[in-house]
């Protein structure tokens, strides 16, 4: 584990084109470096930057490093078992999918987000910009240089954009990202194939990267809070197999920047709650929400790694405040919007705020920080004393803007 | 809700894994040509087991182990070495029964799938109230049937040693049903003149109550997929149950007279309703010989179905362990067995009865661990009380 | 070696052929025991008329002598027997092998019992094969109610001839238990054979073993020639032993500076515990006290056996074991100084050849590279990526294939793995012959019935 102050170079190794030496390591004091076999995460490689020699690090060292740290998994999965046939269902034709990209004033990042995305590898797909209110046309211009179809959402908000989205989008899987996050080449046709691998999915979320490790706040971010990631492993989401609290703890699920869903659950559970947006478009816990509610009512949900998306974190400490202030208030709301669904019994809820969030994610981390700085964990705490009231305010405005906006609502 | 038990080959993991309507979770046993080397369990969604997912389990889980063993397969290296170069000895399979004709006849069709390797087949039949076993016994013309009119599990399996044609003597019980590799799995560790005792893996037949389901859980049979040696450099004689169980274990005939019989104060039959298998393992590890447990050496097991079945046998359990503690303790002058004690109770009983009664999760059920700990409470004394009444009635005959 | 007064022999004329074989068996006032090895010889498999026995009575004060001219006669084979007065084991055998006509020299043990099978195993495994030393297994036989020393006794004896059981074990100077083994009488000749000065049980094994290795005679188990040893070594014993370990191996590594680094001996200034350290200090520098604590010990140690202590029990032995060893080497060297000048020594010679092997292209290859080229050591890797080393070690036999194949599953296989599956996974090509394990043993996942309650 680095240090939060020290800057690691982010880098991805895909072990079938061979080992290459590492470069750009000038002003950096590590590396890390996500290894994929066939496309699969295996692990992340970290490599101290003192074997580095000249801002490089020879392919023989990065080759040790793979052996030492990732040997036994490779071990495994090469030599445990034959690798397997595939199945006649991978063969069957790649489904086609609508992108949706919510953003508001932030046409760099856009741009760059838009450049992965027309790099994609799957046959058929397209992209749906969706511009929340931005305050200027640069987010237009962005688009139309990409030769990307774009849609202006006059309601503020995240959840109203992707409810827009939903309703603009032409094909039956919906697939979503965030302006700040860079898609991997293979990201629709790991997301096709989870789709139609297993019979009955409703929803793949995927693995999120850092894409750079360049500030202390990202760095503490990605190392210390836990990131956006829910790890290597591919996970098979049902009600049946989850307790209670599992199914609570919708946040392990995945995330907004890298989700995607078939239509019809929209049609069933219904779509993202505006109520969630709490000002802010980066904050919220709409996707969380949504996410809970296609497990709570049945659907499975696949956690597929492979799915890989890079994720710009916010490099200012303030943000890093923010987020987590967010974190707290968003989470907050997110149950209570579990008890108004009533998709788990209240008292369990209630017993869940308790001694799970509160308890087991708050108060045994500001009593023992191991790493992750107490001002910010009882800044998140505070956020969650106060998210019923945030909570409230936040449903109010949805009634106002629901009321003064074009009565629109998500689905077809 | 019940379990399904799958048996599966890592290296023919099938395509699809359907039909499991009834149950809401799967117990798979992962085999790598024919050697059991795991186990996993997984969720049934809708009556499948998602291949995908297990496969990626199995990875997960035992990729590097399998790994390994697919490497020194390759290489041609195998554990155990045979080091006498005087081949494998002959084995007799004994299953000692009493009044449960149904369970036998199970168990012997089991038998009869057993590769043919020259064994004996051999069924003692214990103080029995009706002639039932004799009749299912008769349906098999292979096996020989014997009667032990003297009362306890010890008893039989004392007389089964007797009877036996062969070196080995590979014990059953009446409710298991051996795996066709089992005695396959046996007879390599006898190469080594110290090994005196094989125990092997025992797995649940089915996993369709409640009771069974705890039994498997608390208690289970196995003791893990590695093969162990155990001799009294590497586990003090206390500590034998590390050793498997008697539901599952091969004795060399030549231990009557290295150690003595099995003693008949001790198991099924008598008062303190089990143990004797772990004295018997006590001793020889003091005697300085070797016990080998071998997870090749596959048995299933059909565990008590009802509650009180269950209660009871946790109550044995723990009269037994005591029992064999004390025989060990006054007739061997063991003092390991003390510490042993302690060491179980402040270890293993107390935490799990403290987690019990706080009603954390996964906690044992409390009717379990009372009965348990009752047991151990009764054992000291149902050990002598029974040695007390044999001697009587050994001096009564003379 | 000594002349012996007017040697006397007894020698039935019965057979007239050269003998194939010819088993040599020292002994020292145990008459009871050889008369139990001759019972056991006289029921041997192997044709009567095609070996003999040699029995080298030395310095026996007791009845062995007369019995052996007794038993003489109701022996199917020929039985020759040699008196000398006390000049150890080593020269015993000596004298004995100066005897004995055949072209193979068994060398038995006379608490040794062998089985029917045991000279026709000895004579299989060197009839038609080039010069090789043959080591047979000798299964302790420790009857009635066993003490802890004894049980630890049996079980170090049969972990030693599983080691050596093993395929793939590489064989060292300690290897060569003189009490169950065999050679060709050319090798014995030409080597000199067993060095008489050496006095200490067990020294005289080592030293023969050392020259054999050097010599680059190969070593090989015959698993087939069994015998029961009726060792009755007690605990004291077992400690005078270990004395004259201590001493034995000071005179190898006088005689042999390059086999230094593998004795014991280099293990002066690397205590396992302080304890161990006091007690090596007390060897040297106060012997006489560390005698008397030593003996308090034993009484100590019988205490903790009675209330049956094992762990403590093993510990104490083990503190024991290392005081008279060091006792020994301080009995023999003199100072720690002394011992510090032997350590150091000549220049060790250049330790041996090692070359470097590439497992990439194959294991056969590998192993036909070895048993080619016999190395001291070997560097092996996959496409470059180092895998392991197997080194030089000194006292030890050159390697052979075998030796890989065992080293990757058990030592090496954890680094060989990894290594493996990177280069698997970088698309390396490798030799068809690693192919099993890089893709499985069946072609194709098929439907498999599941098991179903």
């Amino acid at each position: 584990m680095t240090r939060a102050h020290v800057a690691v170079r982010i880098g991805e190794l895909e072990l079938s084109e061979g080992i290459r030496p590492l470069e750009g390591l000038d002003g950096y004091r590590s590396a890390a470096l996500l290894v994929r076999w066939q496309g699969q995460p295996i692990g992340w490689v970290r490599i101290p930057g003192d074997v580095a020699e000249a801002g490089r690090i020879s392919a023989e060292r990065v080759r040790e490093a793979v052996t030492d740290q990732l040997g036994r998994d490779l071990a495994g999965r090469l030599l445990g078992i034959p690798v397997s046939v595939a199945s006649p269902r991978e063969q069957a034709p790649a489904p086609a999918i609508s992108v949706v990209v919510c953003t508001r004033d932030r046409p760099d990042q856009l741009r760059g987000c838009l450049a992965a995305l027309l790099a994609q590898d799957h046959p058929s797909y397209d992209v749906l910009v969706v511009d929340n209110a931005s305050t200027s046309s640069a987010t237009a211009r962005v688009a139309a240089a990409a030769g990307v179809r774009c849609v202006r959402e006059e309601r503020p908000g995240l959840d109203w954009a992707r409810n827009r989205g939903i309703a603009e989008a032409h094909h039956d899987i919906i697939a979503f990202t965030d302006d700040d996050a860079r898609p991997d080449r293979a990201w629709l046709r790991a997301i096709a194939a989870a789709f139609t691998a297993t019979t009955d999915v409703m929803a793949v979320t995927g693995l999120v990267a850092p894409a750079e490790l360049e500030t202390a706040a990202q760095a503490r971010f990605e190392l210390e809070y836990g990131g956006m990631g829910h790890g290597l492993q591919r996970r098979l989401i049902h009600r049946s197999a989850l307790s209670t609290v599992g199914l609570l703890w919708a946040s392990g699920f995945g995330v907004g920047a890298n989700m995607a869903f078939r239509r019809e659950v929209f049609r069933r559970v219904g779509p993202f709650d505006p109520a969630l947006d709490l000002g802010t478009p980066a904050a919220g816990c709409g996707d969380v929400e949504l996410l809970h509610r296609v497990v709570a009512a049945g659907g499975t949900l696949v956690y597929e790694p492979r799915a890989l998306v890079w994720h710009q974190h916010r490099p200012a400490a303030a943000d890093l405040d923010a987020l987590v202030w967010h974190n707290g208030t968003g989470f907050g709301a997110y149950l209570l919007t579990c008890v108004r669904n009533r998709t788990v019994n209240r008292l369990a809820i209630l017993h869940f705020f308790i001694r799970q969030w509160l308890g087991w994610w708050l108060l045994r981390r500001l009593l023992r920080p191991a790493g992750f700085p107490r001002h910010l964990v009882g800044r998140e705490l505070l956020g969650a004393l106060v998210s019923p009231f945030a909570y409230r305010a936040a449903q109010a405005r949805a009634r106002q803007i629901a009321k003064a906006g074009a009565p629109q609502r998500g689905g077809r | 809700m019940a379990t399904a038990i799958l048996d599966l080959d890592v290296e023919r993991l099938p395509e699809a894994i359907e039909g499991l309507d009834r149950y809401a979770t799967a117990l798979a046993l992962l085999r790598l040509q024919g050697t059991p080397c795991g186990q996993l369990r997984r969720p049934v969604v809708d009556g499948r087991v998602d291949v995908a997912q297990l496969r990626d389990e199995v990875i997960a889980a035992f990729g590097w182990s399998l790994a390994r063993r697919r490497l020194q397969r390759q290489l041609g290296w195998e554990a155990p070495p045979s080091a006498a170069a005087g081949g494998l000895p002959s084995v007799t399979v004994a299953v000692c029964t009493r009044d449960r004709p149904l369970a036998l006849a199970h168990c012997l069709e089991a038998l009869e799938r057993l590769p043919d390797d020259g064994q004996e087949l051999l069924v003692i039949d214990n103080c029995p109230s009706r002639p039932d076993s004799r009749h299912v016994v008769a349906r098999h013309p292979r096996v020989r049937y014997v009667v032990e009119p003297r009362l306890g599990l010890d008893c039989a399996r004392n007389r089964a040693l007797q009877e036996a044609r062969h070196d080995v003597v590979a014990f059953a019980d009446d409710d298991t049903a051996p795996d066709p590799g089992w005695l396959r799995g046996l007879r390599p560790n006898f190469a080594d003149p110290l090994v005196m005792c094989v125990t092997g893996l025992t797995m649940p037949l089915e996993l369709e109550t409640d009771a069974q389901e705890w039994f498997e859980r608390y208690s289970p049979f196995g003791r893990g997929f590695e093969r162990l040696v155990l001799d009294s450099s590497n586990v003090g004689p206390a500590h034998a149950n590390r050793a498997g169980a008697g539901a599952n274990m091969a004795i060399r005939r030549t231990a009557l007279t290295a150690v003595g019989p099995f003693d008949e104060a001790l198991d099924a039959g008598t008062p303190t309703r089990s143990g004797g298998d772990t004295d018997y393992f006590m001793r020889l590890l003091a005697a300085g010989y070797r016990i080998v447990y071998d997870p090749a050496a596959l048995s299933w097991h059909r565990h008590r179905q009802t509650w009180a079945d269950l209660r009871s046998a946790q109550y044995g359990y723990g009269v037994g362990v005591y029992a064999a503690w004390t025989r060990n303790l006054i007739v061997e002058g063991e003092l390991g067995v003390l510490k042993a004690a302690l060491g179980w109770l402040r270890y293993v009983q107390l935490p799990t009865l403290l987690r019990s009664l706080l009603r954390r999760s996964g906690r044992t059920p409390l009717d379990l661990l009372l009965a348990e700990l009752r047991g151990c409470a009764m054992g000291p004394v149902a050990y002598l009380r029974t040695r007390a009444s044999l001697h009587g009635r050994a001096s009564s005959a003379v | 070696m000594t002349a012996a007064p007017a040697p006397r022999t007894a020698s039935p004329s019965r057979a007239t052929t050269t003998p194939d074989l010819s088993v040599v068996i020292p002994t020292h006032n145990r008459a009871a025991s050889v008369r139990r090895t001759l019972e056991a010889l006289a029921q041997q498999t192997y044709p009567a008329a095609h070996w003999e026995v040699v029995v080298v009575a030395d310095g026996c004060a007791d009845e062995t002598v007369a019995m052996l001219h007794a038993t003489a006669s109701a022996l199917p084979v020929r039985l020759r027997v040699h008196e000398q007065d006390g000049q150890g084991a080593g020269a015993a055998r000596n004298a004995g092998a100066a005897l004995a006509s055949g072209a193979t020299l068994v060398f038995l043990d006379d608490d040794m019992q062998p089985a029917p099978g045991f000279v026709a195993a000895h004579a299989a495994i060197h009839a038609g094969r080039p010069e090789q030393v043959a080591l047979g297994p000798s299964w302790p036989v420790l009857p009635g109610r066993l003490d802890f020393f004894r049980i630890m006794l049996r079980a170090w004896w049969l972990d030693f001839f599983g080691a050596l059981a093993q395929p793939g074990y590489r064989h060292t100077f300690r290897s060569l238990a003189a009490g169950n083994c065999s050679l060709p009488a050319a090798v014995f000749a030409r080597l000199g054979g067993f060095d008489p000065a050496i006095r200490s049980s067990g020294g005289e094994d080592w030293e023969f073993g050392v020259r054999l290795i050097k010599a680059d005679v190969p070593f090989a188990f015959a698993a087939k020639a069994q015998a029961q040893h009726h060792d009755e070594t007690h605990l004291r014993r077992s400690l005078q032993r270990r004395r004259q370990e201590g001493q034995a191996e000071v005179v190898i590594g006088r005689r042999y500076p390059d086999l230094c680094p593998g004795l014991d001996l280099a293990r002066i200034d690397t205590p396992p515990s302080r304890l161990d350290r006091r007690l090596r200090q007390l060897a040297f520098a106060a012997p006489a006290t560390g005698d008397a604590l030593a003996r308090l010990s034993l009484a100590l140690l019988d205490e903790l056996e009675r209330r049956r202590l094992r762990r403590p029990w093993r510990v104490l032995y083990g503190h024991l074991r290392d005081y008279w060893y060091w006792r020994g080497v301080a009995d023999e060297v003199g100072s720690r100084a002394a011992l510090a000048a032997l350590l150091q020594g000549p220049a060790p010679a250049d330790a041996g050849r090692e070359i470097d092997v590439d497992l990439g292209a194959g294991l056969e290859a590998a192993e036909q590279r070895l048993d080619r080229e016999r190395p001291a050591g070997v560097r092996l890797h996959v496409a470059g990526q180092p895998v392991g080393h197997l080194p030089a070690e000194p006292g030890a036999e050159p390697l052979r294939g075998v030796h890989l194949r065992s080293a990757l599953a058990t030592t090496l296989a954890d680094r060989f793995l990894r290594v493996l599956a990177v280069q698997a996974a970088t698309g390396a090509s490798l030799s068809a012959s690693w192919q099993p394990i890089l893709s499985g043993a069946s072609p194709s996942a098929g439907r498999q019935p599941v098991r179903s309650a």
